[in-house]
């Protein structure tokens, strides 16, 4: 339900995606070796708790969901329970190729893009894509936020 | 790896002697100056009773499985089944090759060594051949539920409508998109 | 009254953070013990033996990066020996000393991505950060050899791809020189520390005969006593040069299998001071081989390397028609290619015989009888990576 743009909400409105988008909580979905930089760029070298990231291992924590590996359709039915159970707002990052388009595996497991099965928000390409792709692609999240607002869902 | 000429010699015709009957054919694989691997082919009744005397070979009993696989060789028979055991203390392998000749009569070798216990399900899982004494032979690399079997020669790449399919019933609503090579043919 | 007890059925899933990866064990618990266990993977099948089947030999080594990716140097080695045994040539020896570097330092990497996970697991916290502190200065050295900071593919059919930079030597150098102090430090946050010696001694026991039966590699079945590495029984690329010893511990549990992967850290920094001092000029890839393709100043000026390039790239290599197995010892125990070439350029069958599918499936034994805390430090000292066990 669309609110009245009037001057309390909006700047309301800029409160709330400041807040949303500076304590981003990702949920740990690492699969396979897209998982290893991300607990790369997690650790001391290029640090993710500056932003505000703390990885919760619980859906219910999070709202975020960064796929790092490999979907197959074994897994796939997994995910998406995952996906379900975590509350709105919620945004979800590809990274790397496998979770974008399939990668390199073109067989009858892999699941050619995790769009197939969600909705995604940002796409980080890379094989596996550099620590600082990761956070350039984090930091295009937030800027998703904040010129999408959160009162006009 | 050092020539394993004696040692081997002297396994193949200790097993002679037990199955004179069960070894159809030894080769050695002779690669540039290199590689020597010695491969002896078994009749599949006899497949069991050869593997169990390797093991108890006195001496140098061949105590570690490396590996169980399958090869499709789109012959008649079509299945070979091959095995690779190893002994630590003489630090000898020897290939055992077995043409499957009747699918279901393969006898598992879970009792002889227990690391046969999952490759075995990797080799119904993908190939299709049950073996009989198996603890647990179900699927182990694709979903329980899935069909056909995917190392086989004539199963495509990027698989069959069956796996295009697959998360359209899996899933609550379905794929959001369908893969590419359905899109585009 | 009377109270009735039954067996629990618990599942630890396959999204879960202390399983390393997409691991589903379902647990028969008995109160806290666990009475029984099945481990279910196959989660992160991707089809690598049906893809090789479809590609020539050089175009699958990218691929073999991806099997265990916290090691692939030792992959590339691995799958190259196989098939440079399979053509029955050999790589020239300053390509052999450079794939023996990168192999040990893959093999000090992944050890301390292994002992980074294990700690968390269990609760130490710190040890995680100084390890990949550590680690980052190992793949800033192969950043700058091979272009990338995992997934390398760095081996060639014949050799290596590039020759090594400059300052390669200098850094190197660098960094043996401080690793040992650091290897001490970890020793001295853990190898005595009460919470971890009650955490992982007696825990996961393997007897010597269960590691053998089950079909167990690498640091598993030298923590149980047995004394098998494939660096010394089947040397591959110069390993009968090097002076190292094989660490083995006799008791088979959880923190026996810890100081052996301490100790192969040490080990491995031994064999790369040697490799670094005593290595041979020449080139790096085989130049007059009929399977290698020439250089490219060679293709660019001669008409010959350009067909012979053509033809190595579209057709493939003219391989014997014979069936093979090779083994290399990675850090996480044998890594084997059993390759089926039936003459043309693909092969006919690639099984790759993955030393984490094996180990796994010693779980059960070593889980029985243990609590279900018990269940993260034995998978912590297992250490499985599903890129290689799921293929």
């Amino acid at each position: 339900m669309a609110v009245e743009n009037a001057f309390i909400t909006t700047k309301l409105d800029k409160l709330v995606s400041w807040g949303r988008r500076s304590s981003l909580w990702p949920m740990t979905f690492g699969l396979a070796c897209c998982a290893i930089e991300m607990m790369a760029t997690g650790a001391s070298r290029f640090d993710l708790d500056r932003f505000g990231i703390i990885f919760r291992a619980s859906p219910r924590h999070s709202d975020v969901m960064i796929i790092a590996g490999t979907l197959t359709k074994k897994m796939a039915v997994a995910a998406r329970k995952v996906y379900d159970q975590m509350p709105n707002p919620k945004w979800v990052i590809s990274m790397g190729s496998c979770s974008n388009t399939g990668g390199p595996y073109d067989t009858y497991s892999v699941v050619q893009g995790v769009d197939t099965i969600m909705p995604v928000d940002v796409y980080v390409p890379g094989c596996p894509p550099s620590p600082q792709g990761l956070m350039y692609g984090i930091v295009q999240l937030q800027k998703k936020i904040k010129e999408k607002g959160s009162l006009n869902a | 790896m050092p020539d394993t000429g004696n040692v081997m010699a002297k396994t193949i015709e200790y097993l002679r002697s037990l199955h004179p009957s069960a070894i159809t054919e030894v080769r050695r694989t002779r690669l540039g100056r290199v590689r020597r691997d010695w491969i002896i082919s078994v009749k599949q009744s006899y497949s069991y009773k050869v593997l169990k005397a390797l093991k108890n070979y006195p001496g140098s009993n061949y105590d570690f499985l490396v590996f169980i696989t399958a090869v499709d060789t789109q012959k008649s028979p079509r299945f070979k089944l091959v095995y690779l055991v190893r002994s630590i203390k003489m630090a000898r392998q020897i290939t055992v090759e077995v043409p499957v000749t009747d699918e279901s009569s393969v006898r598992s070798v879970y009792d002889i060594w227990h690391a046969a216990d999952f490759d075995e399900r990797e080799v119904y899982d993908m190939y299709g051949i049950r073996f009989n004494g198996h603890p647990n032979l179900k699927r182990i690399l694709m979903p329980s539920d899935w069909e056909d079997f995917p190392l086989r020669k004539d199963y495509p790449l990027k698989g069959n409508r069956f796996s295009d399919t697959y998360l359209d019933r899996k899933l609550p609503g379905g794929q959001l998109k369908k893969p590419m090579h359905v899109r585009m043919p | 009254m009377s109270v009735e007890t039954r067996e629990m059925l618990i599942n630890m899933g396959p999204q879960h953070p202390s399983t390393h990866g997409v691991l589903r064990i379902i647990l028969k618990l008995d109160g806290e013990r666990i009475a029984g266990s099945e481990p279910e993977v196959g989660y992160l099948h991707r089809g690598f033996e049906k893809l090789a089947e479809n590609m020539l030999y050089q175009q699958f080594i990218p691929y073999t990066d991806r099997l265990d990716y916290l090691a692939s140097m030792n992959n590339n080695q691995s799958y190259v020996v196989a098939v440079e045994r399979l053509l029955g040539i050999k790589a020239p020896p300053r390509a052999q000393a450079i794939r023996v570097i990168m192999s040990e330092l893959g093999r000090i990497a992944s050890h301390l991505v292994w002992l980074a996970t294990h700690a968390l697991d269990i609760g130490a916290m710190t040890v995680f950060l100084y390890c990949f502190r550590e680690r980052e200065a190992i793949i800033d050295l192969f950043e700058a050899a091979a272009g990338n900071r995992l997934n390398y593919n760095y081996a060639r059919i014949g050799g290596v791809a590039f020759d090594l930079p400059k300052g390669f030597k200098e850094n190197l150098q660098k960094f043996l020189d401080i690793f040992p102090e650091k290897l001490d430090e970890y020793h001295r946050l853990l190898t005595k520390n009460r919470i971890w010696l009650s955490r992982t001694k007696g825990i996961g026991i393997l007897t010597k005969e269960q590691a053998i039966n089950w079909g167990t590699s690498g640091p598993v079945l030298r923590g149980s006593g047995v004394e098998w590495d494939i660096r010394k029984a089947f040397p591959y690329d110069g390993y009968e040069n090097y002076d190292f010893d094989v660490p083995t511990n006799q008791t088979g549990d959880v923190y026996g299998r810890y100081l052996v992967r301490m100790e192969e850290m040490r080990q491995s920094r031994r064999i790369i001071q040697q490799a670094i001092e005593h290595l041979p000029d020449g080139p790096v890839i085989l130049q007059d081989s009929p399977y290698v393709s020439p250089s490219k100043e060679k293709i660019m000026t001669e008409n010959f390397s350009l067909m012979k390039h053509m033809v190595l790239t579209i057709k493939g290599m003219r391989t014997p028609v014979a069936t093979l197995y090779s083994a290399t010892e990675n850090p996480k125990g044998e890594l084997g290619f059993y390759i089926v070439s039936d003459g043309s350029g693909k092969p006919y069958k690639l099984k790759i015989r993955a030393p984490s599918f094996i180990n796994i499936s010693a779980m059960p034994a070593m889980l029985k009888g243990n609590y279900v805390a018990d269940v993260i430090a034995v998978i912590g000292s297992l250490d499985f990576v599903f890129g290689e066990c799921d293929r």
